[in-house]
């Protein structure tokens, strides 16, 4: 048999390259699977929320009644890198960052026999980012007390490794921080093989929180 | 710990990779910040200011009670870029220049509480450009004396070191002054944590200045 590897496809279609998962630039299709408080929420690929192109994802919690804590989730499902490594970046911003308590970047990890959780979190607020923790609490980030305007595009981005299980480092707006070691979250156990990528915005208050969010990639790689 | 290094998202979507915080090609939505003197000035796409494609970003002055010194500027604001460098770049064409007083792009970083302003401008009718020095006032480049003609699109760039809080390079056209050893403006108090690109243009007299820009782009480290 002859060598199957060589030349990767970096150029023109990246949706056919090896180690990309996901390569949302919101301008097509929405094919996101939507959970959310009450009903009359937003979820969408909107112009307002471009920060390429023509469309970025639009998330507003809900008009009707709305309350602290109120949510808009998205989600998508692929399967696990075989190099075990996963990067998921996005750029995100808020037309008002006080009406957003957090925003979450999840990426659930079940390889058939457990599944395991890795967060990062946002909390504009305090304000803080913080990293779901193996004991299923929240640990703060050191240097990521970062307070932005409005309107601000901030990369927002975190790596896992699906076969030690760990977190590898998390990053917002150019804050890197390592987690060498740091175990995910041990839910239990599952049947299922596959990776689940969630971004999620939470509401402050009784305002109607708004997150932007663009150019979303989950690769099985980090860049050079 | 294995090597986390493999594909590289460099090909055609660039909007995915790692260190590009901008990139405008001005075909999409314009969610660009506006604001002026008045109350009609443009901030817009329009197929008059392309370059490239079919749009570009035209800039002009109010219509109404039109005077000398209205002013119009399009805003961007993104993260600071990790590795302290900061490349802003693009076309830019003026169909008039004699009704310009002044062209300016500024580069902004808001760091440790301070808010920190590298600016280049251009003064058509004096064929004078400057940069915006640490005192606050405009240091000629003298040896950066050109006239442009109409219509002429102008490759620009701006470039900072935003940990050493320095210009690190300007070009406008095909001259690029030695700029290395000049320090930002410190101009006062900023309690956010980000960069912003900020491209505005003054006018001469009581006739509406005109500029177009194409091709915009803000990365974290210059091309190879």
């Amino acid at each position: 048999m002859r060598d199957h590897l060589g030349n990767e496809l970096l150029s023109k279609t990246q949706a056919f390259a090896r180690g990309i998962y996901l390569l949302e630039d919101c301008e097509g299709t929405f094919h996101w699977d939507i959970t959310a408080t009450g009903l009359d929420y937003t979820c969408d690929f909107n112009s307002i929320a471009a920060c390429f192109g023509t469309y970025g994802l639009r998330m507003i919690t809900r008009t009707t009644t709305p309350t602290a804590n109120d949510y808009v989730k998205v989600k998508r499902h692929f399967g696990i890198p075989p190099a075990g490594l996963l990067v998921v970046r996005t750029k995100v911003t808020s037309p008002d960052w006080a009406h957003v308590q957090d925003v979450i970047l999840r990426l659930d990890d079940e390889d058939g026999a457990t599944s395991q959780s890795g967060i990062f979190r946002f909390t504009p607020a305090t304000p803080a980012c913080t990293y779901f923790d193996d004991t299923g609490g929240y640990t703060t980030l050191p240097g990521m007390d970062l307070v932005f305007s409005n309107g601000t595009w901030l990369n927002f981005a975190m790596a896992i490794d699906c076969i030690e299980k760990e977190y590898i480092w998390c990053e917002i707006a150019g804050v890197h921080v390592d987690l060498p070691g740091i175990p995910l979250y041990l839910w239990g156990a599952a049947t299922t093989s596959e990776i689940g990528f969630s971004l999620t915005v939470m509401s402050n208050g009784t305002d109607q929180a708004t997150l932007y969010a663009d150019a979303i990639s989950a690769t099985e790689y980090e860049e050079l | 710990m294995r090597d986390h290094l493999g594909n590289t998202l460099l090909a055609s979507n660039l909007e995915f990779a790692r260190g590009v915080q901008l990139l405008d090609d001005c075909e999409g939505t314009c969610n660009w910040i506006a604001a002026g003197t008045g109350g009609d000035y443009v901030v817009t796409y329009a197929t008059a200011a392309a370059c490239f494609g079919l749009k570009g970003l035209h800039l002009a002055t109010r219509t109404t009670d039109t005077a000398a010194d209205d002013v119009v500027s399009a805003t961007k604001r993104f993260n600071r870029s990790p590795n302290g460098l900061l490349v802003a770049r693009g076309k830019l064409m003026c169909p008039d220049w004699t009704l310009v007083k002044y062209l300016s792009i500024a580069l902004n970083v808001y760091h440790i509480s301070r808010l920190y302003k590298a600016i280049f401008r251009y003064t058509p009718a004096t064929d004078v450009h400057a940069y915006l020095n640490t005192a606050g006032t405009y240091t000629t480049i003298t040896l950066m004396v050109e006239r442009y003609t109409n219509g002429t699109w102008l490759t620009w760039e701006l470039s900072i070191n935003w940990t050493q809080l320095k210009y690190w390079g300007l070009t406008l056209a095909d001259y690029t002054p030695a700029v290395s050893t000049a320090g930002m403006y410190n101009s006062g108090a900023g309690t956010t944590m980000e960069a912003e690109l900020i491209l505005s243009i003054q006018s001469v007299g009581a006739a509406v200045a005109t500029a177009y820009f194409d091709a915009i782009s803000v990365l974290d480290c210059p091309d190879i």
